[in-house]
């Protein structure tokens, strides 16, 4: 085809600038990113967010799944149960609607697998101020959920993973904090491993703080819930020699605090629920008669049934 | 809370959550006495692990000691990791394994052809099983641990476990314990002999 000059010199002209005007758009998006990526929150800021967050959670109605992950063969059927603590929400109407996710913490919809059938009940219900309601969620499957054949004396493909997510909706209650995730592991055998994948675990912020005689510090505590919940959460602060490291702890290794030393720990014995963070505070407090050195503390925390800790170490210098 | 009259769980372990990367775990332990009386169902797990975070959720690369997988009524060993890309979990061949039998567990980052490896060795018969987990993530926590299923009682469970000799590449743990006091057992004890190259789980029997 044969092009006029000015025709071609027009093409040419277009397709410039539309590179350009493309170049713009994607540098303006790289540096937009960038810069979000750079504006990363100071550590201040995320203990403030994350105190916030503890005070939220010990105030709002809250709720979660009480056994997270299940294993079953193919063919059989389980249960679990929710329970929706109200607190000051209510009077309102609850609905609970149950569906497939790719994995814990997505909301998004996936088709139900053949052969998997899940149901909550009841998913609806009008819940009072300062109640707790309990739903129970029954998991079915059918051999066709793992159709691998399992060789066992060779190896290959041992379990098939399924997340579920709970929605659950308490009119007039928007602050609520009730959805949950259950995941469901469907295997001939049992897998080892997968029960653990979200346990509980916890940290203190400082493993060591120096304070002068007469001074105050402050440090943190944070435990994450994981798949544990609804749960009583406790924490015991004592004194150890710091020679011998074991859990529980053996009387003998415990010691005294000595008169001048005060450790406190806040919030302590709360209700936690699954798949958050709690922030507690530490205070370390020396009066002017406690002698200056180091003293070991060891920092229990009990939640769910499980126990486990952490050593703080207190200089104290004249 | 449990609905269940027999407990299954990771009834305790020493773990590090606040590491940044690791990249080789190699523990020894040896094969502890099996338990002394245990129910049919009854299964025990006893493993090093490394768990890592894609956006998909955790995954776990362990070599493990298990008593009576698929009802077998002793001890074997065999690499396991998941979940994958399509959650599902993968076991290696299985060897033979004895009481007293010495074992090492490990766990590393090959270069080439960039995988994760899995193995668990038999020093007293040579035989190995090792199996690849592709490139999952970064190894951000590591895991010892004694994982049960159907257990009531001291009977149902191993003796104690001494992981020993332990080291790492990348980053390196400073164990902490944790255990399960809802587990109808009692004995259960961690205790961390040496930061970071020798823990005990410790049971009853």
């Amino acid at each position: 085809m044969n092009m006029d000059k000015r025709v071609k010199k027009r093409y040419l002209v277009g397709i410039v600038v539309i590179i350009v005007i493309g170049v713009g758009i994607m540098s303006a998006l790289y540096f937009h990113q960038k810069g979000t990526k750079f504006q990363e929150k100071s550590p201040q800021t995320e203990l403030q967010e994350e105190l916030a967050s503890t005070k939220a959670l010990l105030t709002v109605p809250v709720g979660c799944i009480h056994n997270n992950f299940i294993q079953l063969k193919p063919g059989e059927k389980k249960e679990t149960y929710y329970t929706l603590y109200t607190r000051n929400g209510g009077p309102g109407e609850v609905t609970c609607k149950i569906y497939r996710v790719a994995h814990v913490y997505e909301k998004e919809k996936m088709t139900m697998p053949e052969g998997l059938n899940v149901s909550i009940e009841p998913s609806k219900f009008i819940a009072q101020p300062h109640k707790n309601y309990t739903s129970k969620i029954t998991v079915k499957t059918s051999p066709e959920l793992f159709p691998h054949e399992v060789n066992v004396s060779v190896g290959g493909i041992a379990g098939r993973e399924y997340t579920l997510y709970l929605r659950v909706i308490f009119e007039g209650e928007n602050e609520t904090i009730g959805d949950d995730w259950l995941r469901i592991l469907v295997r001939p055998f049992t897998v080892p491993g997968a029960s653990g994948l979200y346990l509980p675990h916890g940290y203190l912020h400082n493993n060591s703080i120096t304070l002068k005689l007469g001074e105050t510090k402050e440090t943190y505590y944070t435990l994450h819930t994981g798949e544990s919940g609804p749960e009583e959460v406790s924490y015991d602060i004592y004194r150890i020699t710091g020679k011998v490291n074991m859990l529980p702890m053996p009387e003998e290794e415990k010691l005294p605090i000595p008169e001048g030393l005060t450790v406190s720990i806040e919030p302590n014995n709360f209700l936690a629920r699954t798949h958050e963070n709690y922030t507690s505070k530490i205070t370390v407090k020396t009066s002017p008669e406690l002698l200056p050195g180091e003293y070991v503390l060891c920092m229990e925390a009990h939640f769910g049934g499980r126990l486990t800790n952490d050593w703080l170490t207190v200089n104290v210098e004249p | 809370m449990n609905y269940c009259t027999k407990y299954s769980g990771w009834a305790e372990k020493a773990y590090e959550t606040n590491a940044d990367s690791f990249i080789k775990f190699v523990a020894y332990w040896s094969c502890p006495s099996a338990p002394p009386s245990p129910s049919s169902d009854v299964v025990d797990y006893l493993f090093n692990a490394f768990q890592c975070y894609p956006s998909g959720g955790p995954v776990i690369l362990q070599p493990v000691l298990e008593w009576n997988y698929a009802g077998s009524g002793r001890w074997t060993g065999a690499p396991w990791w998941g979940p994958d890309e399509n959650n599902q979990y993968h076991r290696g061949g299985p060897i033979e394994i004895s009481v007293g039998d010495s074992l090492e567990g490990k766990i590393w980052w090959e270069p080439s052809p960039q995988v994760y490896a899995i193995q668990i060795r038999n020093q007293d018969t040579s035989s190995t099983s090792v199996i690849y987990a592709g490139n999952p993530g970064i190894m951000e926590d590591v895991f010892l641990a004694l994982e049960v299923y159907n257990v009531d009682d001291d009977n149902d469970v191993p003796g104690d476990t001494d992981f020993h000799s332990m080291t790492f590449e990348g980053d390196t743990p400073i164990w902490k314990g944790d255990v399960d006091e809802n587990a109808p057992l009692s004995g259960l004890n961690v205790e961390i002999v040496s930061q970071p190259d020798r823990v005990i789980l410790h049971t009853a029997n």
